[in-house]
Parts: C-alpha cells; sequence; structure tokens
C-alpha cells in the first residue's frame, strides 16, 4: 500500500493510505486530504491510482494539479500531471508531503524510535 | 502512608503477544512503594525482551536496595533507567532477533511525602487531587518535540497520526536522556502508570471519572482488589471499544493515609 506523508522537518506527522481510486486534496472540508492552510487553494490537487495492466496487485499513482493558484511543485518544479515514483516530495502550499511506495514506511508498530 | 495498588496488563484483540509490561512493590526496609510500567518495540518478540529487561532491572535494584539515595530519588531514578539503557542496548547488539529494540518506562517512587517520577517516551503518569486531572509526565514523541519547539501547531499535532513516533526510547541508542519530576504528595492522591493502547483511547474525562471511582474504592476498603481489577478491567474494555488496537496496561496507586 503506497502512502502519502506530511513531513514536517524531516518528521512524518500525517500520513494517508492510498487505498482508494482517486483523494482529492484540498483546503475544503471533505477533501480526503484537508490541509488548513490559505495557500491551499479548495480542490487543489487530486491523486489517482490506477492499476497496472498484466501485473498482478501493481499499482501507479498519478498526480494532477487542478488548475489551483499556488501550483503544486513536484522535486522543486511546478507540474500539472505527472507519475509518481518512490520518495517524490510534493509541495502544496507551505506543505511539504513525500510519497512513499509499497510497504516501505512502516508506521504501524506501537512506538518507533525516529532521529 | 498506606497505598492501595491495582494493575492489570492486556495484550489487547489485535495483537499476537503482550510487549507491555509493569511491576510494583513495597522496599519494607526503606518505607517505599514503587510502580514503573514499560512498553515495548521492535520486531518479532524483541518488545517484550525490552520492557522486560528494563523492568526486571529497575525491580532488582529497588528490592536490593537498603539505603535511600543521598542524591535525591529523582537522581537515582534517572541513574537506573540509563544503566537499564546499556543492558538493552548491548542485548539487541548480541541478539540479531532483539536488533533495533527499545522501550519507553516510568518509574514511581513513593517515599513518605515525596513522589519522584522518571521517564523516557509516551508511557505516562497521571495524578488526580481533589478531582482535578493533571499528566505529570511529557510524552518523548516527535509531534511533541515538534510542538515544544513550534514548528506545528497544536491543532496539527492534535490531528496527526503518527503520534507513536518516539524522540526519545530505552535501549534503542548508545545514550538516552531521562526526565525526572517530584512532588509533595497528599493523602486522596491517586496516580496511573499508562501505556499509549490505554490513555490513546481514553479521554481525560474518562481516565478522571475512573481514577475518582478507583479513589472512592481506596476509601472504602471493602474487597478492594477485586473490584479495583475490575475497575481497571473495566478502562482496558472501553479503550478497545474506542478502538484501541495495541497492548493496554495500567497501574493505580490511591494514598489512604
Amino acid at each position: 500500500m503506497a502512502y502519502l506523508a506530511l513531513i514536517v522537518e524531516d518528521v512524518v506527522i500525517n500520513k494517508w493510505e492510498l487505498n482508494q481510486d482517486e483523494l482529492l486534496i484540498g483546503r475544503v472540508k471533505y477533501c480526503d486530504i484537508h490541509i488548513e492552510d490559505r495557500a491551499v487553494s479548495s480542490k487543489h490537487a487530486r491523486l489517482t491510482v490506477k492499476e497496472v495492466p498484466y501485473e498482478q496487485g501493481g499499482n501507479v499513482v498519478l498526480l494532477e494539479d487542478l488548475n489551483s493558484t499556488n501550483g503544486t511543485e513536484l522535486n522543486g518544479n511546478l507540474v500539472s500531471r505527472q507519475l509518481l515514483k518512490n520518495g517524490d516530495i510534493i509541495k502544496i502550499g507551505f506543505n511539504q508531503f513525500k510519497f512513499v511506495e509499497g510497504s516501505t514506511l512502516n508506521l504501524d508498530e506501537t512506538a518507533v524510535i525516529v532521529g | 502512608m498506606n497505598y492501595q495498588v491495582s494493575t492489570l496488563s492486556e495484550k489487547g484483540n489485535f495483537r499476537s503477544n503482550n510487549e507491555d509490561a509493569i511491576a510494583y512493590g513495597v522496599n519494607d526496609k526503606l518505607n517505599i512503594t514503587w510502580m514503573i510500567i514499560a512498553d515495548g518495540m521492535g520486531g518479532h518478540l524483541a518488545g517484550e525482551v525490552a520492557s522486560s529487561l528494563l523492568i526486571d532491572y529497575i525491580e532488582k535494584e529497588i528490592v536490593q536496595l537498603d539505603a535511600k539515595p543521598e542524591s535525591g530519588w529523582c537522581r537515582w531514578i534517572a541513574q537506573q533507567i540509563v544503566s537499564a539503557n546499556e543492558i538493552i542496548f548491548e542485548h539487541a547488539h548480541k541478539q540479531d532477533e532483539c536488533k533495533g529494540m527499545g522501550t519507553t518506562g516510568v518509574v514511581v517512587i513513593f517515599d513518605k511525602q515525596q513522589c519522584s517520577i522518571g521517564w523516557v517516551g509516551d508511557s505516562r503518569a497521571y495524578l488526580l487531587r481533589d478531582s482535578q486531572l493533571s499528566l505529570q509526565t511529557e510524552d518523548h514523541t516527535m509531534i511533541q518535540y515538534l510542538l515544544n519547539k513550534g514548528a506545528i501547531t497544536a491543532n496539527e499535532a492534535e490531528k496527526s497520526n503518527t503520534k507513536n513516533l518516539l524522540s526519545r526510547a530505552i535501549g534503542s541508542k548508545k545514550d538516552v536522556e531521562v526526565d525526572t519530576i517530584s512532588y509533595h504528595a497528599v493523602q486522596g492522591d491517586t496516580v496511573m502508570l499508562s501505556t499509549d493502547g490505554l490513555h490513546d483511547y481514553l479521554t481525560p474525562t474518562e481516565i478522571t471519572e475512573h481514577m475518582k471511582e478507583f479513589a472512592s474504592l481506596a476509601y472504602a476498603n471493602v474487597a478492594h482488589e477485586v473490584a479495583g481489577i475490575s475497575l481497571c478491567k473495566k478502562m482496558t474494555e472501553q479503550a478497545i471499544t474506542q478502538l484501541s488496537k495495541d497492548n493496554l496496561t495500567l497501574g493505580l496507586i490511591s494514598i489512604t493515609e
């Protein structure tokens, strides 16, 4: 299962499993990834999870900017549509997210020491 | 001073093993009452090993103690946790299956009117006095760390679903920093030590009500042991109902006179 992790100073402060076909990122409350930040548009970006044909369980994740006011950055560049790869950094408003593919990010333990 | 004590440690409904541990006792020679709680972490059974190593070490040291530490209880607790850290860290490096293990830990010692607490990690000590609940420990989590330095807001911290990321643990690194607190204890105080599988799934109001009930049981003094464990059970069951998927452990201590 892929994750989108919200990062502050290299620490994951929130994570979302990409477990549905589409996830909306934005400032309005009904967004799947709801961000309270004035620099974020109401409906800012969308993540679409697509199955890879002929590959059992294989998925790709597409990031799309929804004509947001301040744009969506992927690894420092403004993008409109882009397939994500493991470790990509997405910046939306003042928020920095990391895309983590598969089970490489295990946050399900009782407690994990970091730093 | 007299103390009424009840403890419970439950595996819960989702974990295959219980990585939490708790112990308490009285050192008659020194007339002190103590309790320690731990929440282990690490793959396979390593978490269990780490929490047991901590509990066993601290218990052995308290039981053997035949004089009160000149430098005070807080310093003594911190020194014992630092020593336990070395033992757990070395064990983890000798045994492949224990690599990366660690544990949280809270130690409380009551010596007459003084209550001393030392801790590492996100296990907690609460105090109920005059029906007011106060958290005596501050979680050593990355979220708390970011909140303290102003990198995130209280709202962001509250909404975080990664509160389990620890900034400190016992045995995970060669060195560990222990926080301590000491306060003047009075008759009627009730202290609760708990692991996150319990306190993360009960509201402060619910914790207050349960601790008040424990305090009243302690005063009634009728079949206290059974009633106390039954209350602990009620608390763990409530946390499980409120979606705790972790191990759950708590220890309650009331000062009755």
